[in-house]
């Protein structure tokens, strides 16, 4: 499947194993509905954390929706997030070295606008399959 | 050497005072440092088998190698400690159950090298832990050979004292100690100052064996410690002079006196000469009493001419006592020979006594030293340590080593006490087992007593109907006090509805009467009808009787496991049995077959409409079977069903296990039929919306017979929805913490959770944070890191606080299940504790438990069906008692009554089961089953075949 860059399948379909019903699919539906509400509010709280340039929370945001983003597979959001995270300490892409605070603010800059893209991508993926499901 | 020995007499009386003034605290506390931090109970990485509950007692006992080469001095050990106190399987029952698999700080762990901080980190936690039951201050010879490659000075003190026997056999000690300065090449500046500090050193290397020492150490029992210990350290540790001073200095990290532990031996030679001897040697110096005592006429032997003069009047200047044998004694003891020669024996007189000794000469006195105790076994008079003689060195490393021996045997007593009392519980919980599979066998019993009866008043119908035409009687329907619903019978011809459900209820319904044999012979498929069915069934067409029995094995089956499955549900939520919910009703597939021969040769092929009692509408047998339905084999099983429902199954929906478990078994729903008048009841009763019934993919089977309790700490929604369906598909019980905090909370409050799932970045508090919070009161509970930060230094950091492994994120279903069986393994040897078998029986596979024993029991004492406890009142009660009343009483409500324990029975004559093939169980935990000798032939095993196994064996047994 195309999708697989977007979405993991080995992961997301053990998700879709879990659900007792295969037509509503409502334990995965709920928990990637769950995700969307997650994922919306937390690029909300970053976008407010850049602005006030508060580089830990920056982290800590990212973290979080890494985890989430990881548990339902969507492996590109998944990857940024944890960019983002690594940005926040002050670390390069890959948590290691180090970078000023300027530098980790502009690359997080850029990179919340690409993750909100991947996140969209993931979102409409997921959202076709939920409504065919 | 001489001059040393003239100072060292002052050092060496100096030398006492501080030993003896040690404060007691100090001895338990030194040696631990050594010890914990190999011992800390956190499970490596892979962590072992849970840590044997028993380490210590076992290891014991293995002689230890001192044991064998000393085998002379068997001193009386001191009076051992209240071990009661000490050992929680003293306790009868439930504590090892508790602690069994996390035991506390003594186990023997391998350390994980990469943690240098740990041993501080954790030994934190132990020594001063007042919780924790007070380490046993035994010595553990043979921890090496039992633990592994630890650090080295842990391995080190073991060693030594291992390595002195031998040295004391071979080396004279003055001579070693005289050279051990220069070989060693170790600066001592001062050798008095180095006797007292050394004196100190080796009070604390003997303490860090002998913890007995602590219990001695009040009493100012005038042990042998004096200043000569260090040369006999030094003595003896003489080969290993590097590793002896590295490890020194770990140990206290007082190094400055460990530097000077080999520089002593100057000092202390030349006081280890015995005190007795001394006094004998100055005895004879005192010239006048010598024609009374006085040395021999070649100064080789010393001779007592008069001996009673000598008790008067000698013996009490020099040895304040008056007791010639006493004196004799000791000469033997310091290997005085009295030389009966008869030639001699006149130069002297005929009363004379001559004593011989070869070290003991006349003007001689430095051979003093030479002159040691035979036997260490008592406590020489000499310890009070006036002496110089370099002899008294020698004896204290005897002394050291009697200690040690005698440690040694406590060592051996306790545990030879301990095993005894784990036997005992052994025993109690076997015969606490017995009493349940006994019931479980009873319980078995009465249902298929129950099934019987509704064979039977199946067949009366059917030879009824083939006699007596259109009317269907049913003679047994009053008997049985149900409402008979009668012949006119109704046809709600149904024939996609199996009706086998229904009888999976009847069984426990049914008041028993017909004889237990029966039952089981109509289980039997090579078994002759004849004996089940009523004469009359005789005359039935036989492919009437055939396909009788078929779907009479067909309900059989399903019952038994029903009936398997309520056992094993009962556990995990008390008083509320689950009920079989889908599972029960054979699958579709499994029953079209079935149904079609049955409905159409059997009932509809009869005119008879097949009681519309399936799966589906079984509970809601109100409104189809029991208005309109026929038989009242029928009517009245699923009114009992739907009764057996609201008594025992309200809460059914709260376990996890429902769906999943019984996967193999669920049906699918019949669309087609249930769906509209179902409403909404599940298959057999369970009132569980019609979509769930539906058991697509995700089919999974506990391994565990006990379901693990779960803390989840996951602040994330999604993650917690994720990891908390895992749980739920893997059987587990589990409580969800939202943050660090929470987590704390919970664990503080006395929640017992057999795994703790630990995310670690969280508001409030970290997951970090958090381990090490709760590691300050609980040590024991496996703690996970559930986490996407898995560097090497992250995972430092949760191991370095108390954390036991890293789940990495994101986690799928294998990697979770697996990391939960590895720490729940333990559930295996609590299902051991619940047997009562002692973990380190358990592993030591001292016992092999086979499914003979229960044979043999059963043998030993036939069971008495009136013994109250038996009687289903009482059955009942526990079913209905809390589970915290059960576990007061020990008992762990069912443990082993779960099918596993029952697959042991396989081998009697159970054919595999057709329904089910998978097994499942998790490798470890069979791999330990297998070790106390359980036979796995399939834990999904139909529970009819086990059933029948039982009860066959039972019967036979019994005939």
């Amino acid at each position: 499947m195309a999708s697989d860059d977007i979405v993991d399948h080995s992961i997301f379909d053990q998700l879709l194993e879990m659900d007792e019903d295969d037509e509503e699919r409502s334990f995965s539906r709920d928990i990637v509905l769950n995700y969307f509400e997650q994922a919306e509010t937390t690029f909300a709280s970053m976008d407010n954390s850049l602005g006030a340039k508060d580089l830990p929370s920056l982290s800590r945001l990212g973290h979080f929706l890494k985890g989430s983003s990881a548990a339902l597979g969507l492996t590109k959001v998944k990857a940024s997030c944890e960019k983002i995270q690594h940005y926040g300490n002050l670390k390069d892409e890959h948590g290691s070295g180090s970078i000023s605070e300027d530098e980790a603010l502009k690359r997080i800059g850029a990179l919340l606008a690409q993750t909100k893209e991947e996140y969209r991508e993931a979102e409409d993926y997921l959202k076709k399959f939920y409504a065919s499901a | 050497m001489a001059s040393s020995s003239g100072s060292s007499s002052s050092t060496s009386s100096s030398a006492s005072p501080p030993l003896s003034a040690l404060p007691p605290s100090l001895h338990p506390q030194q040696p631990q440092p050594q010890q914990y931090p190999t011992m800390r109970p956190l499970p490596p990485y892979p962590p072992p088998p849970p840590p044997p509950h028993y380490p210590q007692g076992y290891a014991q006992y293995r002689p230890h190698p001192l044991m064998s080469t000393h085998h002379s001095a068997p001193i009386p050990p001191p009076p051992p400690p209240p071990h009661a106190h000490h050992h929680p399987h003293m306790h009868p029952y439930p504590m090892p159950i508790l602690h069994g698999q996390y035991p506390p700080p003594p186990p023997v762990h391998p350390q994980q090298p990469q943690q240098p901080q740990q041993p501080q980190q954790h030994y934190v936690h132990y020594p001063q832990g007042s919780s924790i039951p007070q380490p046993r201050p035994i010595p553990r010879p043979p921890q090496p050979q039992s633990s592994n490659p630890p650090s080295h000075h842990h391995h080190h003190h073991h060693h030594h004292p291992q390595q002195q026997p031998p040295e004391q056999q071979q080396a004279p000690q003055s001579q070693q100690g005289s050279q051990q300065p220069s070989q060693q090449g170790q600066s001592c500046a001062a050798v008095t100052g180095g006797s007292s500090c050394s004196t100190q050193q080796s009070e604390q290397q003997i303490h860090a064996h002998d913890a007995a020492h602590k219990t001695r150490q009040p009493h100012p029992t005038p042990v042998s410690p004096t200043s000569a210990k260090p040369s006999l350290l030094a003595d003896a540790k003489s080969p290993t002079p590097l590793q002896d001073n590295d490890d020194s200095d770990h140990i206290s990290g007082a190094s400055s006196s460990t530097a000077l532990t080999t520089t002593t031996p100057a000092t202390t030679t030349s006081s280890g000469v015995p005190d007795f001897v001394k006094k004998l040697f100055r005895m004879l110096e005192d010239t006048s009493y010598a024609d009374i005592v006085s040395w021999g006429v070649h100064g080789d032997t010393f001779v007592v001419k008069e001996p009673n003069e000598f008790a008067k009047n000698v013996l009490p200047k020099h040895f304040k006592h008056n007791n010639p044998a006493s004196f004799v004694r000791q000469l033997n003891k310091y290997g005085f020979h009295k030389i009966k020669s008869q030639d001699d024996g006149r130069l002297y007189g005929d009363q004379a006594w001559e004593f011989q000794h070869p070290n003991f000469q006349y003007n001689k006195k430095e051979m003093l030293e030479s002159i040691r105790r035979k036997t260490p076994a008592s406590k020489p008079k000499t310890v009070a340590t006036t002496g110089n003689g370099p002899a008294s060195g020698v004896q204290d490393a005897l002394t050291t080593e009697l200690r040690k021996d005698t440690n040694d045997l406590q060592t051996q007593v306790d545990s030879l006490t301990k095993l005894q009392s784990d036997i005992a519980s052994y025993l109690q919980g076997l015969s606490r087992n017995y009493r349940m599979v006994v019931e479980e066998i009873l319980n078995f019993r009465k249902n298929m007593v129950a099934q019987d009866q509704v064979i039977r008043n199946l067949v009366d119908y059917i030879v009824g109907k083939d006699s007596a035409n259109e009317k269907f009687q049913l003679p047994n329907a009053s008997r049985m006090g149900l409402p008979s619903a009668s012949a006119e019978a109704s046809t709600v011809a149904d024939e996609s509805s199996p009706f086998i459900t229904p009888f999976a209820f009847t069984k426990t319904s049914i008041p028993s009467s017909s004889p237990l044999s029966q039952a089981f012979n109509g289980l039997q498929p090579d078994l002759n009808m004849n004996t089940i069915m009523n004469p009359s069934a005789l005359d039935l067409p036989k492919e009437q009787a055939q396909k009788l029995l078929t779907t009479y094995q067909q309900v059989a089956r399903a019952s038994f496991h029903q009936m398997n499955e309520i056992s094993r549900h009962v556990r995990e939520a008390y008083g509320m049995m689950q009920t079989p919910p889908p599972g029960l009703s054979p699958t579709p597939t499994d029953n079209v077959p079935i149904d079609a021969r049955s409905g159409e040769g059997f009932l509809n092929g009869d005119g008879v409409s097949g009681p519309n009692v399936s799966g589906s509408s079984s509970s809601s047998s109100s409104t189809t079977a029991a208005s309109s339905s026929t038989s009242a084999g029928f009517s009245a099983s699923a009114a009992f069903a739907s009764q057996l429902n609201s008594q025992l199954m309200q809460t059914q929906q709260q376990g996890g296990l429902t769906v999943f478990t019984v996967g193999g078994f669920a049906p699918r729903r019949d669309d087609g039929v249930d769906e509209g008048d179902s409403s909404g009841t599940g298959t057999g009763g369970s009132p569980r919306p019609p979509n769930s019934m539906r058991v697509t993919r995700a089919t999974f089977v506990p391994p565990w017979s006990v379901p693990p309790k779960v803390l989840l700490v996951e602040d994330d929604v999604t993650c917690r929805k994720l990891s908390s369906k895992l749980l739920q598909v893997f059987g587990c019980s589990f409580d969800v913490a939202v943050d660090g905090l929470d987590a704390v909370e919970r664990m503080n409050v006395g929640n017992k959770y057999d795994i703790v799932l630990m995310d670690i970045v969280m508001p409030n508090l970290d997951g970090v944070t958090a381990t090490n919070r709760i590691r300050q009161f609980d040590q024991l509970t496996p703690i996970i890191s559930m986490t996407s930060n898995t560097t090497e230094n992250d995972c430092m950091t949760y191991l370095a606080n108390g954390m036991n492994d890293i789940l990495a994120k994101p986690f799928n279903k294998h990697s979770m299940l697996s990391m939960i069986e590895r720490y729940c393994n333990h559930l295996v040897g609590q299902r051991a504790a619940a047997l009562g078998i002692p973990p380190a029986i358990a592993q030591r596979r001292l016992l092999q438990p086979e499914p003979s024993r229960i044979e043999e029991v059963a043998e030993d004492e036939p069971m008495d069906l009136k013994d109250p406890l038996f009687s289903e009142s009482n059955f009942t009660d526990m079913l209905n008692m809390p589970m915290g009343e059960l576990g007061g009483l020990g008992i762990q409500p069912f443990q082993y009554l779960s099918p596993l324990d029952l697959d042991s029975f396989d081998g009697l004559n159970a054919p595999a089961s057709d329904s089910e093939s998978s097994l499942s169980g998790s490798p470890m935990e069979r791999a330990e089953m297998e070790e106390l000798g359980y036979e796995f032939s399939g834990r999904k095993r139909e529970a009819c075949e086990l059933g029948l196994a039982i009860g066959m064996g039972v019967k036979r047994r019994r005939a």
